[in-house]
């Protein structure tokens, strides 16, 4: 697997056409194989933030940066995004196939992702016939298969019942453990921006711009027992506090 | 047990309709005094398959040739125009609208039209069954290519998937259940052109399908085979119907609601 990258994002301005900005003069720096998580209100620009990052589109102004290997990207969209005529294996399987990889190479890792994120024994089911906790799972089986260096994730727990997200945000941190990839993740929900992060971007939006950064120094590694700890519920009042003066400013 | 429930009142709902449109034929036959001229019983049209019986399996296999070719070459033509006009956005923009423009034109005057131009014949029945069914066919599936959701079509590029992959491995399966919903629409008109076809087309060989017999039965008075005649283009319908619902159960088994056994 490719050694995460370093990214540095450098006055980074998106606008559509002849509209307003949606973002603006975004800079700020990720660390190889740190995860950032990215919160603030609706509309503030956050997806088109990670659609930069990606290359899905071009920015306007500003550059994006990086240091060491070449990147090899994946991204975990808001919905699952699965094919809904694809099994399981078929689904994870896709990035190699698309690359052209051999049926049997890609088959051989899609097994072997489907195992690890606990699927291991509906590879032949189609996506109607999983929850949506398991969707998720192979959406993250299918963007971790392609062993990426740089994983863009676009708030995928957001439509979960909070006990499976608790539960995929653990998982999420033990692969990282196995894998280092350099991450952002955007999501709405504070909790999950401390317990995932170590540093959190708070936006705000009219045009979308950074407006503050957090260290999250909290220990590594991560699990359940952490959001017991005084620590974690002050570092959340914390950023919560933070996230209000934006949002009220 | 609840499946169970569903699928034998598929069976017996329908059933007992048919019961009940049969007594009212007879009640209202009876009540305004309707004579079998105009209105014959059901018994009657039945019977009716055993004084022509030859003449009417001749004619249905003359409209199943007629109809199956026309249906066969839509679905055919229809689905790879499909694909080049979402391949290539100037021919969509090109001739999108004429295609619409030209299902507006009535079938009964496109068929005299067709009949001049290919001669009276099965190659005119077929024309006229390719043309009513080409065009629904082509408005779903290109609808069904298009309607990809944005999200996949993102991730495809992510991957940096060529437009071969795209096309093949999102658009086409994405537009399937569209394709079958203008096959489904294109098995029903296909007899209806092709009896319109023979209507105007006429005989072949001195051989005529279902249209063509439907207007000697009318010329001879023979209402009650008229009637069997109107229930065989029926009934060839609804096989053509059957065909297409069947190769959709297989090619979208096990993923796509519209083949799982509770939908209605």
């Amino acid at each position: 697997m490719p050694e995460a990258p370093a990214i540095a994002l450098e006055g980074l301005s998106k606008r559509f056409g002849s509209g307003p900005h949606v973002l603006q003069d975004i800079s700020f720096a990720a660390n190889s194989g740190e995860i950032i998580a990215i919160v603030g209100p609706s509309g503030c620009g956050k997806t088109t933030l990670l659609r930069l990052i990606a290359g899905l589109i071009s920015a306007s102004e500003g550059s994006i940066h990086h240091a060491g290997t070449a990147i090899e990207c994946a991204y975990i969209f808001q919905d699952a995004t699965l094919l809904p005529w694809a099994t399981v294996l078929e689904n994870i399987a896709l990035p190699s196939r698309l690359k052209g990889h051999s049926r049997n190479r890609r088959w051989r890792v899609a097994e072997k992702w489907a195992n690890a994120v606990g699927l291991g024994d509906s590879l032949d089911r189609y996506p109607r016939q999983l929850s949506g906790g398991m969707k998720m799972r192979v959406s993250i089986a299918r963007a971790l298969s392609q062993s990426p260096n740089l994983l863009l994730l676009d708030e995928p727990f957001g439509t979960l019942d909070a006990i499976t997200r608790n539960r995929l945000n653990e998982e999420l941190l033990q692969l990282h453990e196995k894998s280092a990839w350099t991450a952002f993740f955007v999501t709405h929900s504070v909790t999950e921006a401390v317990f995932l992060s170590n540093r959190i971007i708070i936006m705000d939006r009219d045009p979308g711009r950074v407006a503050a950064v957090i260290e999250n120094d909290l220990p590594l590694p991560r699990n359940a027992s952490l959001r017991e700890s005084i620590e974690f519920q002050r570092r959340v009042a914390e950023t919560t506090g933070r996230l209000q003066q934006v949002l009220c400013a | 047990m609840m499946k169970r429930g569903v699928n034998s009142q598929r069976i017996i709902l329908p059933a007992i309709t048919g019961a009940l449109i049969l007594l009212l034929w007879y009640l209202v036959k009876q009540a305004w005094d309707i004579h079998d001229f105009i209105l014959p019983p059901p018994h009657q049209i039945l019977l009716a398959f055993g004084t022509e019986g030859a003449n009417l399996l001749s004619a249905t296999w003359i409209t199943f040739v007629g109809a199956g070719s026309g249906f066969l070459l839509s679905v055919i033509v229809g689905f790879a125009l499909s694909l080049l006009l979402v391949s290539f956005k100037w021919l969509r923009f090109s001739l999108y609208p004429f295609i619409l423009f030209m299902q507006m034109v009535p079938i009964i005057a496109t068929a005299a039209i067709v009949v001049i131009l290919f001669d009276p014949g099965l190659k005119s029945v077929v024309v006229i069954a390719f043309l009513i069914g080409f065009f629904p066919v082509v408005a779903s599936t290109l609808q069904g290519l298009l309607s990809v959701p944005e999200g996949q079509l993102e991730m495809f590029r992510l991957y940096k998937a060529g437009p071969a992959r795209e096309l093949f491995l999102l658009r086409v399966p994405n537009a399937l259940p569209y394709f079958f919903t203008g096959a489904k629409i294109a098995a029903t008109l296909a007899v209806i052109g092709s009896v319109t076809g023979e209507i105007f087309a006429g005989n072949t060989n001195h051989a005529g399908g279902l249209g063509f017999l439907i207007l000697i039965y009318k010329s001879e008075l023979k209402i009650d085979a008229l009637y069997t005649a109107t229930l065989l283009c029926c009934l060839l319908g609804f096989v053509f119907v059957s065909i297409v619902l069947y190769v959709k159960t297989l090619a979208l088994r096990g993923w796509h609601e519209s083949t799982l056994p509770e939908a209605e």
